[in-house]
């Protein structure tokens, strides 16, 4: 499994086209975020508007490339929050640490 | 969770009151299959789980089977993920490879049992781990916003309507409330 990712301006997008519930989708994700930090890209965005749904297997994914970036200083953004998963990022107060990217 | 093979499945009845499926799988199976909770599936069908709400419990039943299997059979712990391994991965994703290979955690079974009572759905699974304590794991992962551990706990605590952890540790039973009591 693989998500594509974007490059608009300085920031990088991953286009998370499926749920975020599984080892293989949560080793996609790291897999693309590591991408595109390779290829220089500190601020990125979480493209999330397909995903139904998100389980510990993909947060801690997105923990991941939030710390990574962290570390670097760097910002990770998700979009949109919407439904379950906004549910899910409230409840476990994510929303709190990763900001919403209103581009 | 995918479909598997090697599975004992009893599927009791064809009336909802009466679904029930169980399964004794090892966590390598479980690893290397996964498990197909049908019973979700004909409570979708019969309209008795929809929408988010079969969202929640499929998460939550995800998280406690995945608990049962990581931290139940393999021993690996939550804080294994903020550390480096080799090659990498990060120590959690190094040693769980490396128990999957040793057949004294792989061949520790997972025993799950789903069933719809009529008004509840029910989830048990219960792990050959040596067990933990859950008052000392309920405190550990407080406030740990970005800390890797507490979380699968935190949203099966939130997303289902009764959480018991017994024979210290090793047995979870969840429980979600489908039908209203008129």
């Amino acid at each position: 499994m693989e998500f594509l990712t974007e490059l608009v301006g300085e920031k990088g997008v991953v286009i998370v086209d499926a749920d975020l519930d599984t080892e293989a989708a949560g080793e996609a994700l790291r897999s693309a975020c590591n991408s595109l930090r390779e290829r220089g890209k500190r601020t990125v965005v979480l493209d999330l508007s397909k995903v139904q749904i998100i389980n510990s297997y993909g947060i801690g994914k997105v923990l991941t490339c939030y710390k990574q970036l962290k570390a670097e200083g760097g910002v990770l953004y998700v979009r949109p929050l919407e439904g379950f998963v906004k549910e899910t990022f409230e409840l476990l107060m994510l929303d709190k640490l990763i900001p919403t990217d209103r581009a | 969770m995918s479909s598997d093979a090697n599975r004992e499945i009893k599927t009791v009845g064809i009336e909802p009151e009466s679904l029930s499926e169980e399964f004794l799988i090892s966590s390598r199976q479980f690893s290397e299959q996964g498990i197909s909770l049908s019973v979700l599936f004909k409570l979708e069908l019969d309209g008795l789980l929809i929408a988010d709400e079969k969202k929640r419990v499929t998460v939550a039943f995800h998280e406690a089977l995945v608990n049962a299997h990581e931290h139940g059979n393999l021993e690996l712990k939550s804080e294994w993920r903020d550390e480096p391994g080799v090659d990498g991965l990060d120590l959690f994703s190094e040693i769980k490879k490396r128990r999957l290979e040793d057949s004294r955690y792989a061949e520790r079974m997972l025993s799950v049992k789903l069933y719809f009572d009529g008004t509840f759905v029910v989830l048990q699974v219960r792990d050959d781990g040596p067990g933990y304590n859950p008052v000392e794991l309920r405190e550990s992962s407080a406030g740990a916003d970005s800390a890797s551990h507490g979380r699968g706990l935190k949203l099966i605590r939130h997303f289902m309507d009764d959480v018991d952890i017994r024979e210290g540790g090793r047995l979870l039973e969840l429980r979600k409330r489908l039908v209203q009591a008129l």
